[in-house]
């Protein structure tokens, strides 16, 4: 088998045609087997011994060493010759036609109207690429091949798919498809595609993969992107959980054609109800970036909708919209304690929440009121004003929690606020707890105000509701499995608050609030035929009150100390109640969760609630009930689910969205008795990315087409794209023959060596 | 109609009955009151003043104040009721038992406060507290400093004078925390308050005479302001207004 080296010099030496089509090539080619550096040292042996032969005779006359020069120059070059084995070979060849891949997109966005005709998109690119196919057929010099391609490439079937339902454009894979087919000989690769890609593909990376191709990329855009106009919500950049009252920046990017320059309203939305509008003005490219910054309120996880209103002009109102989810979750809570006097039970609350690291407590305490006489000017005393129009306007929708100590707010003007304060609980889901005492509940002439309509008891009209006598409160069957009164390790038996000191007094209330829940009772006077409530609780719409009708649970701390118990007990239930008031989720014996955040159309939902007995153990047997409403249709019926938790304590749901949009999941369990309730939400998207990609981009054709030398044309210019020729020849047959080894070829090597030796005798050198 | 809402309905036939009722009407359980520690069975060289300093606090404040202070001995169960202790006097006296110690320990470490006051610097009874406070904590009483919340808690003060001026600091243990656990003060505050049964005021205050006994009333007041409000009075929200205030 011979073999061509690097000294072989390859000349065409004829063409001729042996047959039809078929192109005779023949070249020189060497015939040695000798290895290439052999054949480099043969070579240099030879000039080194002309060289030396030189040196011998330089001192001669100069015709003698030029004519024996020439004659061994001569004798070295046939040596050589024969060294190098020459030889010819006969190549047959055909011309190879240049690979053109036609790549049609699939994706559900080419389903889309063209803008121009108003034929699907698909079915445009799809004739256009059968024409080119067809005249590319024609041309020896090249061969078409069709592709179709959405999120992954594969070979046109015989009868192409009737319409465009790819979930994803990918760009990159026809890319390289061409690279792998071609080998870098590629004649063109053909995009017949709206330029939506999915996958990211940026235009400043598509030097890589078109710099291996060696043929043009030519995008035929299936439509005409000034001709579709359309403003899309096209994805938000926002971290998964933000912290309540805290500076919250997400990035909105919106994309959008033939609208630059327009201002419009963003609107954000949380869990459905308005929050924020600001006004942006498109850009002159084709996508705006948009930040976004707003405080959220209240913790949790929460839908947040993004929206501009639609163009009359706009192809596409569906992308005017973005829901996305964000687990709003609280650093510490912020707590307003107002006491309307000194006393031990204010301090020992103070002293409580003030040690609480998770809680960022804001006092105000009446130290005079304006029947006290101080003796002194107020510039010898360092009380301030009571700023009430500041903290129950301005400031009050930072707290999490107000409390309202032994406080009678009518010496302050505070009757105007007092709604504000019912708002805060029933719509910014406050809450609300108000402590008693000789200023508090009636006393405090609370009655028949917006407080009344929120507090867990009903209260009597005008001031004089309160009984002195000292008792002990016994905990009722809700006390039992509620948060709140809970003592964990620090209780003994089935009612550790009857081995707790007695309580001294008890404001009287005319009964419990529909919703109301009483957790101590007085063990002998009733309310409403029930016994009396001690501390009760109510859910008020979205917040929740509570009520302590005596101001001497203090006596739960340091009495409770001195007797011989621990002293964290009046700890313990003033932080339970603070963690229910603010519906912490780690304090909930039911707890749901949605497998994911956002899910897309057509894909179920796994939903898992877990349930936990009075000492958060898992919970089994008990009956769970899961609602799943959408946000965005108030009315809408939600949908039950039913299940029974196992012994984890765990039930699982599988839910089908019946259609993309924001939903809200809430799960109730019992077991013999209500356990408790939790929420989650998740956000349903349109089937996929391509759904929300349907505006014709030419960004990344043209920038194709920039590296590769290509061109972005229409479809009615899809047969006037030009193509590489690399004149690539397929060889059928080839034969080779030597002609050193003829005997012309011995012949002359023997005439030259014998007459350098004439030569060299004759001018007299041995 | 229930009993106890025709009790309720009747009483308020009674015009202004009701409404005349005072604010603290919710039963002495819930008045702000103070232990007095009694040490010995020597007679109470004060028997007036704690009483003085509670009603001049009801009467100055909004703090509904007990009307006599309760005496307590350390051994004594009630000892927990009283989140505020004070003792006083001027003589030394024997050293505590071990249980009597622990007691009052943990009386402070769950939330109480003592205010001690002596009638002079160097009397015996100044060495004796400290003696029992270095058993008790083993550590020594500091000086309060100017900006301490004692002397901003309800009125601004300086200093604290009493019956004399022989030493205007306050010493105490704790003070850094956000409330204090033990004060004492050594120029007989309480001396400036005792007044004989006609009203008459026992002692002379010198050398500021009236005004210096003005000024020790002021400071019993933030005592039970400290007692009540803790550091109230260092929250951020108090501090722009008291600078404005000390600064005229």
């Amino acid at each position: 088998m011979m073999s061509a080296h690097l000294l072989h010099v390859t000349a065409l030496l004829a063409q001729q045609a042996p047959a039809e089509g078929m192109v005779r090539i023949t070249e020189w080619v060497s015939l040695s087997r000798w290895p290439g550096y052999a054949l480099w040292g043969a070579g240099l042996l030879l000039l080194g011994a002309l060289y030396l032969s030189y040196r011998a005779v330089r001192g001669a006359p100069r015709p003698v060493v030029v004519g024996l020069l020439i004659l061994r120059a001569l004798l070295a070059g046939l040596v050589f010759a024969v060294i190098l084995e020459p030889g010819v070979r006969d190549l047959d060849t055909t011309p190879e036609p240049n690979l053109v891949i036609l790549a049609v997109d699939s994706s559900a966005s080419m389903a889309e109207p063209d803008g121009a005709s108003g034929r699907p998109r698909y079915d445009g690119a799809l004739a256009a690429a059968q024409a080119l196919y067809t005249q590319l057929e024609a041309q020896p010099a090249h061969r078409p091949h069709l592709v179709l391609f959405d999120d992954a490439v594969r070979a046109m079937p015989e009868a192409p798919p009737a319409t465009a339902t790819g979930a994803g454009t990918v760009l990159r894979g026809p890319l390289e498809t061409a690279d792998t087919l071609a080998r870098g000989k590629l004649g063109g690769l053909v995009l017949f595609t709206d330029g939506n890609d999915t996958d990211g593909l940026l235009a400043e990376d598509v030097q890589k993969l078109v710099e291996g191709l060696q043929g043009p990329v030519h995008t035929v855009l299936a439509a005409q992107p000034e001709a579709f106009r359309d403003v899309a919500i096209d994805r938000v950049l926002a971290d998964e959980f933000a912290f309540v009252r805290n500076p919250l920046t997400f990035q909105v990017v919106l994309r959008h054609r033939g609208f630059s320059g327009l201002t419009l309203p963003l609107s954000l939305a949380e869990d459905g109800q308005p929050i924020a509008t600001k006004q942006i003005t498109l850009s002159d490219t084709d996508e705006t970036i948009v930040d976004f910054t707003f405080e959220p309120k209240t913790a949790g996880k929460h839908i947040y909708t993004l929206s501009c209103p639609p163009r009359p002009e706009e192809r596409i109102v569906e992308n005017n919209r973005f829901d996305f989810a964000v687990k709003i979750i609280r650093d510490r809570i912020r707590v307003l304690q107002v006491a309307g006097r000194p006393s031990w039970d204010e301090r020992f609350v103070r002293r409580l929440l003030k040690e609480n690291p998770s809680v960022d407590l804001i006092s105000f305490f009446i130290l005079r009121s304006p029947s006290d006489n101080a003796a002194a000017s107020n510039q010898e005393l360092s009380l301030i004003p009571f700023p009430t129009r500041e903290l129950f306007t301005e400031q009050l929708h930072t707290f999490d929690v107000v409390i309202l100590q032994d406080f009678n707010y009518r010496p302050y003007q505070m009757g105007m606020y007092l709604a504000n304060i019912r708002d805060f609980v029933t719509k910014n889901g406050g809450g609300l707890l108000m402590i008693g005492g000789s200023l508090s509940f009636s006393e405090g002439a609370y009655d028949n105000t917006p407080i009344a309509d929120i507090l867990p008891v009903t209260l009597w009209p005008g001031p004089g509701h309160i009984d002195e006598e000292r008792f002990t409160p016994r905990l009722t069957k809700a006390g039992r499995s509620h948060p709140i009164t809970q003592l964990g390790d620090l209780g003994r038996g089935d009612d550790p608050f009857a081995q707790l000191p007695a309580l001294a007094g008890i404001n009287l209330v005319r009964g419990v609030a529909p919703g109301g829940e009483v957790l101590l009772s007085h063990p002998f006077l009733n309310a409403d035929g029930e016994a009396h409530p001690v501390i009760a609780v109510r859910e008020v719409e979205n917040g929740r009150s509570m009520a302590i009708l005596t101001d001497s649970t203090w006596t739960w701390s340091l009495p409770h100390v001195g007797a011989g118990g621990r002293g964290d007990v009046h700890r313990r239930l003033f932080a339970n109640a603070l963690r229910w008031l603010i519906r912490d989720p780690e304090l909930s014996r039911v707890q749901v969760a949605a497998e994911q955040s956002v899910a897309f159309e057509g894909e179920p939902v796994d939903i898992e609630v877990r349930t936990f007995d009075p000492k958060y153990r898992p919970q089994g047997d008990a009956d769970v009930v899961l609602e799943v409403r959408r946000l965005d249709e108030p009315g809408a019926e939600p949908v039950v689910l039913r299940a029974q938790s196992g012994a984890d304590g765990t039930a699982r749901f599988s839910f089908d969205p019946p259609a993309a949009g924001p939903y809200r999941v809430n799960a109730r369990a019992s077991e013999k008795g209500p356990i408790g309730s939790d929420v989650d939400a998740f956000v349903v998207r349109k089937g996929s990315l391509e759904a929300r990609h349907l505006q014709p981009r030419d960004g990344l054709p043209r920038a194709l087409a920039e590296r590769s030398g290509g061109e972005v044309v229409g479809l009615d210019e899809a047969t006037s794209l030009r193509f590489e020729d690399h004149e690539r020849r397929k060889v059928h047959r080839q034969s080779s023959r030597p002609i050193w080894d003829q005997a012309w070829v011995v012949a002359l090597l023997c005439l030259v060596a014998a007459a350098e030796w004439w030569w060299r005798r004759r001018r007299g050198f041995a | 109609m229930k009993r106890r809402t025709f009790l309720h309905h009747s009483l308020r036939l009674a015009p202004g009955l009701l409404a005349a009722a005072p604010a603290g009407a919710f039963g002495e359980a819930s008045q702000v009151g103070m232990g007095h520690v009694r040490l010995g069975s020597a007679d109470d060289p004060r028997p007036e003043a704690l009483r003085r300093a509670l009603w001049e606090t009801a009467r100055r404040t909004s703090i509904d104040a007990a009307r006599d202070a309760s005496e307590v001995r350390l051994s004594d169960p009630a000892l927990f009721r009283h989140p505020l202790l004070v003792m006083h006097g001027e003589k030394s006296f024997a050293p505590w038992r071990e249980e009597d110690r622990a007691r009052l320990l943990r009386h402070l470490r769950f939330g109480g406060l003592l205010y001690i006051d002596a009638q002079r610097p160097d009397c015996g009874f100044v060495t004796s507290v400290e003696r029992e406070l270095d058993a008790i904590f083993g550590e020594a009483l500091a000086t309060a400093p100017k900006d301490h919340v004692l002397f901003k808690s309800f009125y601004l003060l300086d200093e604290v004078v009493g019956r004399t001026a022989a030493d205007t600091a306050v010493r105490g243990l704790g003070l850094n925390d956000q409330r204090a656990m033990v004060l004492m003060t050594r120029c007989d505050v309480l001396g400036a308050l005792e007044r004989d049964r006609l009203g008459t005021w026992t002692y002379d205050c010198e050398p500021g005479g009236a005004r210096q006994r003005e000024l020790a009333i002021r400071f019993m007041v933030n005592v039970m302001m400290l007692a009540t409000c803790l550091d109230y009075k260092a929250d951020q929200v108090h501090i722009p207004f008291i600078m404005k205030k000390t600064r005229r």
